[in-house]
């Protein structure tokens, strides 16, 4: 799949802005602050519904307008072009519509359009807490798994259900188990499908990033990323008892603190290199070349899956890398399909090959060089 | 913002109280019945009137009807062993339109959701639990939606029906019996297929 071009109305620093896109690779240069971010982010809007930097995308109408409009044209691998348009606006809210014909459920447009970031602004995906690196799995399994995405939106609605049960206890002091129970019983259903796609595509991600990252440096060193559940189980079969068993564990705690502390809704993952722990011991460069290759990981996955390329985009490139590194980032990104590509700086041979177009930003107007 | 007279603003303003109906389509609406002609806007307003004055609810299947009991409790054809639990009486419209179903309604006015206060007794199950306490009553479907809410609320419903010896299944309301299944969606006949064993 391939995006062909896209039209930016009101778009956080875009006024009206039409760009032609190349089928290879996009690259876009600009100083600091001139858009090249919010360029990468109304692509990932289109492609997904969702934003990468917010989750009230209504934050990316520009400053005093009442709403922003992208409109992309999509080539999918059959060859049919596929017109996509959201609507953003303060007073009515996010609307898709994909070729004039409105979609009602967002879970049905996920994946359609699959897409692929890598930003300075995730750093917190190898730094931060534990809702960063659950968001990036939820969304990558959303766009590969269509179970999976129904199972998720039924397992959060479980959540705040019962968190309402708890809470609504801890305030009158006594709960009704017999009102948890249909809820508990949903969530060792639902919390269980959950942790079976997570513990496969864990390790199918794993192996590719491994690969991916021993290919971007010259070291030998291994990185490796695992599931950590929640729940500790040997046996993925006997998952449905463990929760089970925790939920009656934790019940007295569950109902004094008014909160659900069961289910993967509190999984993390890890990354580890050579063995270590990537967020306590890893120098802000290895950080940067695992967000890259978590990037083209995830694009294997998905072309491996979905069996089609999905849009990489890649923000930043090559600040904080040495020249080892950049050069072998940009061998391996060269292999790869339709890829946009953000830098303050042009100096890259590749960018002079004639399939790939470099585009300058400045202060929201986007130029072809 | 544009100046819109207060009778127009009232329209709109009651208008987007709607279901599915934000400002904008509340204005659009509006700025259409205007141009209307004043008996066109009467027997909007008339039909609006009379379904809430007629319409009530079924005492036995709290289906929504101007007779009470409601036509499909009072068939005489239809099979009086069987009932389908459902959320909403539109529920039942639409598994009536497929024709293929003969049995009897119960329409529990909802699901379960404690987010919005909606506990146990504020839907019809005790009288549900009374009906099936009759003996003619051998099989329940819980034809519930297959969201949170609704798988939530069959599951409780599973737990006070299993003592009474009464088969229990679970469809999902979105391929009502005689549908082409090529219409539904994948996720749809997911959960058709899962639910279909007894419960
Ligand atoms: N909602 C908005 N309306 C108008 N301008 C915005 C909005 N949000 C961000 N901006 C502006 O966008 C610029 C940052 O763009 P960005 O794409 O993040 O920069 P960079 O080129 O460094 O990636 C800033 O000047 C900021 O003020
Ligand atoms: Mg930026
Ligand atoms: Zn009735």
């Amino acid at each position: 799949m391939k995006l062909i071009s896209i039209e930016l109305s009101d778009f956080r620093n875009y006024d009206k802005q039409e760009i032609i896109f190349s089928p290879n690779k996009n690259f876009i240069i600009g100083k600091n602050a001139q858009g090249k971010t919010n360029l990468l982010e109304s692509i990932y809007l289109l492609c997904l519904s969702k934003s990468f930097r917010t989750s009230k995308e209504k934050e990316a109408i520009a400053f005093s307008k009442e709403q922003f409009i992208i409109k992309g044209v999509f080539e999918l691998d059959i060859g049919i072009h596929q017109k996509v348009v959201l609507i953003c606006s303060k007073s009515n809210g996010k609307q898709i519509s994909v070729n004039r014909k409105s979609v009602s459920r967002m879970a049905d447009f996920i994946g359609s359009l699959p897409v692929v970031i890598s930003s300075p602004e995730e750093y917190e995906l190898t730094n931060g807490p534990p809702p960063h690196r659950r968001r990036l799995v939820d969304i990558l399994l959303s766009q590969i798994n269509k179970r999976y995405i129904h199972s998720l939106i039924e397992y959060q609605r479980i959540i705040k259900q019962k968190s309402a049960i708890l809470q609504k206890g801890k305030l009158h002091g006594k709960i009704n188990i017999k009102e948890i129970e249909p809820w508990n019983e949903r969530l060792i259903e639902v919390g269980a499908k959950i942790i079976e796609q997570r513990d496969i595509f864990s390790k199918e991600l794993s192996t590719i990033l491994t690969s991916v990252y021993s290919n971007l440096i010259i070291n030998g060193e291994k990185l490796e990323f695992y599931y950590q559940p929640d729940l500790e189980y040997e046996n993925i079969d006997d998952i449905k008892e463990k929760i089970a068993t925790k939920l009656n564990q934790l019940l007295k705690k569950e109902q004094q603190r008014g909160i659900c502390l069961v289910g993967p809704h509190r999984d993390d993952y890890i990354f580890k290199i050579n063995g270590k722990n990537l967020k306590k011991f890893g120098s802000r460069g290895q950080h940067k070349t695992v967000l890259i290759s978590l990037a083209i990981a995830e694009y294997q996955l998905i072309k491996n899956i979905l069996n089609t390329e999905p849009i990489l985009l890649i923000d930043d490139l090559y600040s904080e890398l040495d020249s080892d590194r950049e050069q072998k980032i940009t061998q391996t990104i060269d292999q790869l399909g339709q890829v946009f590509i953000t830098s303050t700086v042009a100096n890259q041979q590749n960018m002079s090959d004639n399939k790939n177009i470099c585009f300058t930003v400045n202060n929201g107007i986007v130029q072809k060089n | 913002m544009v100046y819109l007279s207060k009778s127009l603003q009232q329209a709109v303003e009651e208008l987007s109280k709607l279901p599915g109906i934000g400002r904008k389509s509340a204005q659009r609406i509006v700025f259409y019945l205007l141009k209307l002609s004043t008996e066109d806007v009467t027997a909007l307003a008339d039909a609006l009137i009379n379904v809430k004055q007629k319409a009530k609810y079924c005492s036995i299947c709290f289906n929504i009807t101007e007779t009470d009991p409601c036509p499909i409790c009072t068939a005489s054809h239809r099979d009086r062993s069987v009932i389908c639990v459902v959320e909403e009486a539109n529920d039942v419209a639409a598994l009536e339109k497929s024709g293929e179903y003969k049995g009897l309604y119960h329409v529990l006015g909802g699901s379960l959701s404690p987010l919005d206060g909606i506990g146990p007794d504020d839907l019809k199950i005790k009288e549900l639990l009374l009906r099936l306490q009759e003996d003619v009553v051998t099989e329940v479907i819980l034809a519930n939606n297959p969201d949170a809410e609704g798988e939530a609320t069959a599951l409780y419903l599973t737990k006070l029906i299993k003592p009474l010896a009464i088969e229990i299944s679970r469809i999902a309301r979105g391929i009502p019996v005689g549908t082409d299944l090529e219409y539904a969606d994948e996720i749809t006949l997911l959960k058709a297929i899962e639910g279909r064993t007894k419960l």
